[in-house]
């Protein structure tokens, strides 16, 4: 494979925008000059010391420095091995920052090839004295070995002489086989503290091929890529190797924002998957590097498709619905109810079935790709067309599509296709209806895997929405001034699943109302849940009275938002710089009808106003209208679409401003 | 022998089968449960002053997943001090027919440092039934077996369960050779002691059906409600260290001799500390100094290896090293104060919000030392030697307001840390705003903290960003609407410590307006208290916690209002009275200025049931006051 350099990447100017990713292709030469910092491990000057300590910064430490250095190279015994030299450099600011003078360096144990080995362990701790740095080394009794478990191991190790103020260092190399893991950790150049400079470098041999992606929101401040002479021991002296680095300067802490899907998504990092093994003399081992490749890889895999041929005892169980059914719809959900009772989720997730998918039935036990593929198996031995769909959960972040990656997936559901339809299931929760992905699993798009030819990525977006109805019935009683009247509520999609997961029981809900609304005498509480295999219902009822409602011998003032009132605006943070995902699309609807008391009429009503969302985005009603002595509102918010942009943000602040103001506005009753 | 003790400690009946059979629960046990502890031993056997064997067998039905999660695994601990001997565990079905035996390699074996932050060489093992689920409901059986070298602990015993888990039968059986002394004190109704001298002399606790507690909201502390046993011994032996906790006195002894010798310091310490100190003239002025310079200079490692849980690493080390645990720093701090002529004393004590020795046992039921540095002629001051930013002298809800066990070469005293009353903790707050024509309001608030009070704020002060400081802030003063556009903090040390807040705000709709109206609640910076679920009557003593219920909050707000307008409604001064405290609001208007003052003062404790519709009326009232709206009209 010839090794030259092109550099692919989307406008960096629009990062503020999108998250940007960069796609790496070795084929070409590209250096870029920039103002570059190579400080020395044990030697820190005055100036470095100092960094920080001006007024304006509050984290409680910085990272002055903090890099990486990737190798490759043979070893006798345990083949191809990876060594990684991690210098990190500390400015301790805060007292709180204390406690990152205790390192705990965590590594995993197994089998000789298996095992990850730390060594060369260094630390060193500056301190001002009379003016000038003064350094103190750390000793080896301060380095602490201790075996947490059977697969991991973590060396402690405390600095000496730390304060407020000091400069930490240290350093160890890294040994990681690659029978234990073919590719580098993902790096990330950003935080929780700030980082002055993250610097990753690595030099890869010829013989492997790397597909680097980067992400994150940060430009690169130098991004360098070479061809070397290097030597892993593999070849001889002179093998061909590709070295890289790449630089961020300046990168402030990451801070976590409400509605997101995952910090991955937005952190700035650069990850690794192997595409290619070329070793001399061996045949040259190809990776997913294409969707095809990713289709193909799933598909020859032991843990993946060939879980999926057919056996015994799952003919035996599709013969018995056979005999019950030949719907297909019916057969579908004999299949997903069958699998839902009999196997339950041990809350592990990733796309392989580790023991296989038979031993977890024997279990009655396994994770979710163990349940699912199960599903697929049992689905297609109905005669349905079932193909499992692999995806990436909102915690784990994005599947880009301009990206193949095998790595990006860890969860895995079904998909069935009955005529014209096609289905979602995910049988890992009993909460859970044929179409209705977990809210963890809504994550964009997901891969059909068929079980011939290429796959395809389809929507995970859901028919169902997060939906609330609120009816208010009730009257003012002329004699004591109280308010009261009845309450239905319905919530239905999205949001009957988040009732049903959170609720162990009705009467425990019961509880929970009176306890939410402790200024309202309610009863005749009923819950009723009217759920079934298509869809979510949850229906709720009681009778209520108000009684302290603000008025003098004159007026009465009351909040006719008497539920589904929004009083505190959920985007709190000014303005923002990623998206904001809802999860699902969402529908709230709130009205009442109220009979103002004899002898009083309205002297004033809040104004009825629409708010829309540019591009159709979303929309909310405030309708009120008063005939005779009865009062009318209703109040709608609809948010058409799952995920705003950061352009979105403000008008979407401006929205929900305005819900909050109408919902806050009471109607003035007077005396007639 | 082996044999006949196995078979005492198993002590089954025939029935065995029975016992891990579904059927034999009683059915009032099923009440609210999601496991039922069917028989639980602990057996104690106290071979030496210096050894023990210790057995254990619990047997239990888990009745659904609840119940799998807190009791199909078990935990055993050891160390340097405890071997475990044997550990066993079989699965039964519902019939009581057994399906499973625990495996080796359904052994784990973790390095308790993976539990927390420590440098441990305490370990866990954890057994699991393999991988196959079982169908509810299924009993599991664990027994296993300990050899203790740790003589400083004999093991407390209680047949309560937290955790909706109902017990049948549970027994805590201690053997004692004739030689030696055995103590021990039976706590909030525990079980009376059955005392066997024959052969072998045997002290044994049993109780058995007891139901499955339902939470409580005021629920009694533990040490106050939960039955309990606690065993000590008089004399023992660890690692050649002879000891006995017969007395407070004697406990003293023990700590001291096991530390003795290890407050020598560098020279270079000293001539530093000479030169911090010269020119100091009280005690007061050293203890302080010292105490803000070792802050400085030192951070809290927790080390706990071997022996080392109870024996300080040495002053020598600390200095050159500049970390401890709390043992190690208040040795250090104590080493450093000697320097200066300085006499203060490690004290131990059981930390945390609410914890509590039980003072007339002398037994190990600490885990923390503090100093304490008695003043001629003045308050003796106490230091707490593991945080950086604590104030010289304050304790809080972490140590304060309880027994801690003093010690000096003389032996142990049993003393009392300082407490903080309602009066201590206050919150004093001014707030001027000035509220706009469109119903906004730009508003500052000036705040001080003190007491118990101050430590939330002072946490934030110093641990965390500007950013998450801001966070903290709009959180905590839960108004929707507001920014915040300058904030300020200062966390004032000298004498009893203060939090000083200054906040500037812009709060969007201040004041809700309709029409031609105005509605401004001016509480709007007031805490609301939390309503419990009423319904039950109740029939248990409450507690509100003093940790959180002692306090006082004393507020005023003026609010410049927008020219022309009149109040259509306004607020009647308020004041309310209990047992539990006192609450006063009042408007007043005067001229286009209104000034709104607020006062609540509460006194946590222990309350009889009794009381308890008072207290219902009490938050009532007070939080519907807080809801008071004023209503003004333009003219």
């Amino acid at each position: 494979m010839p090794l030259s350099c092109v550099l692919v990447r989307q406008d960096i100017l629009k990062y503020v925008v999108c998250s940007w990713l960069l796609l790496l292709l070795v084929t070409g030469e590209w250096v870029q000059a920039q103002a570059d910092y190579t400080p020395k491990f044990g030697s820190l000057t005055l100036n470095e010391f100092q960094t920080g300590e001006s007024a304006g910064d509050t984290a409680e430490a910085i990272l002055l420095y903090d890099r990486a250095d990737v190798t490759f190279r043979k070893d006798s015994h345990r083949g191809l091995v990876m060594t990684m030299t991690y210098w990190a450099r500390v400015k301790i600011l805060k007292e709180s920052a204390l406690s990152r003078a205790s390192v705990a360096i965590p590594f995993h144990r197994g089998s000789k090839d298996y095992e990850e080995v730390i060594f060369e362990l260094k630390g060193n701790t500056y301190n001002l004295e009379n003016g000038s740095v003064r350094m103190e080394q750390m000793d080896k009794k301060s380095v602490k070995r201790e075996l947490i478990s059977e697969k991991h191991g973590v060396i402690n190790m405390n600095l000496p002489d730390v304060k407020k103020g000091s400069v930490i260092e240290y350093s160890y190399k890294r040994e990681t086989p690659l029978a234990y893991r073919d590719h580098p950790v993902d790096w990330t150049f950003q935080g929780t503290i700030p980082i002055k400079w993250s610097e990753y470098r690595i030099i890869v041999p010829a013989y492997l091929y790397y597909k680097i992606t980067m992400g994150g929101y940060l430009p690169l401040h130098i991004n360098d890529q070479k061809k070397v002479r290097h030597s892993t021991g593999v070849v001889g002296e002179n093998e061909n190797a590709v070295s890289y680095r790449f630089v961020v300067k300046d990168a402030p802490a990451f801070v976590n924002e409400p509605f997101i899907t995952s910090a991955a998504d937005y952190l700035s990092r650069i990850s690794f998957e192997l595409s290619t093994l070329a070793l001399p003399g061996e045949t040259v081992r190809s990776f997913s590097h294409t969707w095809e490749n990713v289709d193909k890889t799933l598909r020859d895999a032991d843990w993946f498709g060939r879980q999926l041929r057919g056996w015994s005892v799952i003919r035996e169980i599709a013969g018995k619905m056979e005999e019950v059914t030949v719907d297909p719809l019916g057969k579908m959900h004999l299949a997903y109810d069958f699998v839902r009772r009999e196997i339950k989720w041990n809350e592990y997730l990733g796309t392989g079935s580790r023991e296989g998918i038979r031993k977890a039935f024997d279990n009655k036990k396994g994770s979710v790709s163990d349940i699912n593929l199960f599903l697929v198996s049992l689905l297609r031995e109905l005669g349905l067309k079932a193909d499992p769909v692999v995806l990436s959960t909102r915690s784990n972040g994005r599947v880009h599509e301009h990206i193949p990656r095998l790595e990006t997936f860890n969860y895995v559901v079904a998909h069935v296709a009955i005529g014209e339809k096609t289905i979602l299931l995910d049988a890992s929760s009993p909460n859970l209806i044929p179409g209705v992905l977990p809210e963890r699993a809504l994550n964009s798009i997901g891969r059909l895997i068929p079980d011939k030819g290429t796959g395809r990525f389809v929507s995970l977006e859901p028919e169902a929405r997060k939906v609330v109805h609120e009816t208010i019935d009730a009257a003012f009683d002329s004699e004591t001034g109280m308010l009261s009247g009845t309450y239905t509520g319905a919530l239905i999609g999205y949001t009957g699943l988040d009732w049903k997961d959170s609720q162990e029981s009705v009467s425990g809900y019961q509880e929970e109302i009176v306890r939410r609304n402790p200024e309202w005498e309610i009863d005749s509480v009923s819950v009723t849940d009217k759920s079934d295999s298509v869809h979510y219902e949850i229906q709720v009822r009681y009778r209520f009275a108000v009684a302290d409602l603000t008025s003098n011998s004159e007026m009465i003032y009351f909040n006719p938002m008497l539920a589904g009132k929004i009083a505190n605006h959920p985007l709190t943070i000014p303005s923002r710089i990623y998206p904001v995902d809802f999860t699902t699309l969402n529908n709230t609807v709130y009205s009442v009808k109220i009979r103002i008391p004899d002898g009083y009429e309205v002297e004033e009503l809040p104004k009825g106003e629409v708010v829309t969302l540019p591009d159709k985005g979303g929309r909310f009603m405030y309708a009120i209208t008063s005939s005779g002595q009865e009062i009318g509102l209703n109040s709608i918010i609809a948010l058409h679409k799952v995920s705003y942009s950061a352009d979105e943000y403000e008008y979407l602040r401006l929205f929900f401003e305005k819900i909050v103001q109408k919902h806050a506005q009471p109607v003035i009753l007077k005396r007639k | 022998m082996i044999c006949f003790g196995l078979l005492l400690v198993a002590g089954l009946p025939a029935a065995a089968q029975a016992e891990r059979s579904i059927a034999s629960i009683p059915v009032a046990l099923l009440a609210n449960a999601d496991a039922v502890v069917r028989y639980d031993e602990t057996s104690f056997e106290i071979l030496s002053k210096s050894q023990a064997r210790l057995r254990r067998r619990l047997v239990v039905t888990v009745l659904n997943e609840n119940g799998e999660r807190d009791h199909a695994q078990l935990y055993v601990r050891y160390d340097k001090f405890t071997k475990i001997v044997s550990l066993e565990g079989t699965v039964y079905d519902s019939a009581g027919k057994p399906v499973y035996k625990l495996k080796n390699a359904d052994i784990h074996d973790y390095g308790y440092g993976a539990f927390s932050d420590m440098i441990t060489d305490a370990r866990l093992k954890i057994a699991e039934f393999g991988k196959k689920r079982i169908p509810y409901p299924y009993t599991v059986e664990f027994s296993y077996e300990t050899r203790e070298r740790n003589m400083m602990f004999y093991p407390s015993w209680t047949p309560e369960y937290t955790n909706r888990t109902a017990v049948e039968r549970a027994a805590f059986r201690v053997k004692v050779p004739d030689d030696m002394d055995f103590r021990f004190k039976i706590l909030n109704e525990a079980p009376e002691v059955e005392k066997s001298t024959g052969k072998e002399t045997w002290y044994t606790w049993t109780a058995g059906n007891r139901q499955a507690l339902a939470e409580e909201v005021y629920g009694l502390p533990e040490r106050q409600r939960q039955p309990m046993v606690l065993t000590a011994p008089s004399t023992f032996e660890i690692q050649g260290y002879n000891g006995d906790f017969t007395s407070w006195g004697d406990f003293g002894k023990f700590y001291s001799s096991l530390n003795r010798n290890r407050d020598v310091l560098p020279e270079k310490t000293i001539t530093e500390l000479k030169a911090l100190t010269a020119g100091l003239q009280t005690d007061e002025e050293k203890i302080r100094t010292v105490y803000e310079w070792m802050q400085s200079r030192t951070r809290y490692v927790s080390i706990q290896l071997g022996i080392g849980g109870w024996q300080t690493i040495d002053a020598q080390t600390v200095a050159t090293k500049g970390y401890g645990d709390c043992k190690a720093l208040t040795n250090y701090y104590i080493a450093l104060l000697r320097q200066v002529g300085v006499t203060a004393y490690p004290t131990l004590i059981k930390a945390g919000s609410g914890a509590e020795i039980i003072p007339d046992f002398p037994s190990n039921q600490f885990n923390h030392v503090i100093a304490c540095a008695p003043v001629a002629g003045g308050d003796t001051i106490w230091l707490e030697c593991t945080s950086q930013v604590e104030a010289t002298g304050f304790l809080g809800t972490f140590t304060g307001n309880r027994y801690a066990l003093l010690v000096t070469p003389e032996g142990g005293k049993l003393v009392r840390t300082p407490g903080y009353l309602p009066a201590d903790n206050r919150r004093i707050r001014s707030s001027m705003v000035a509220l706009q024509a469109t119903g906004d309001a730009r508003v500052s608030v000036e705040t001080s903290y003190y007491g118990t009070r101050q430590e939330q704020p002072s946490g934030v002060i110093h641990g965390k960003t500007a950013d998450e400081q801001e966070k903290w802030l709009l959180k905590n003063l839960g108004i929707s609407g507001a920014d915040l556009t300058a904030f300020a903090f200062a966390h004032k040390k000298e004498g009893p410590p203060v939090v000083k807040e200054s906040l500037e705000l812009t709060i969007r709709r201040f004041a809700t307006r309709t029409g031609s109206r105005y509605f401004i609640k001016p509480s709007f910076l007031n805490r609301v208290l939390n309503f419990p679920v009423t319904g039950e009557e109740r029939r248990t003593d409450f507690y509100l916690d003093p940790d959180t219920y002692h306090f006082t909050d004393i507020d005023s707000v003026q609010i410049l209002l927008p020219a022309n307008l009149n109040v259509e409604s306004s607020i009647a001064p308020v004041r309310v009275t209990s047992k539990f405290g006192v609450y006063e609001a009042d408007v007043k208007m005067a001229g286009n200025s209104l000034t709104y003052c607020h006062r609540l003062s509460m006194t946590g404790g222990r309350y009889p049931a009794a009381d308890y519709p008072e207290w219902i009326e009490f938050i009532k009232k007070i939080r519907r006051e807080g809801r008071s709206q004023l209503v003004l009209v333009e003219k």
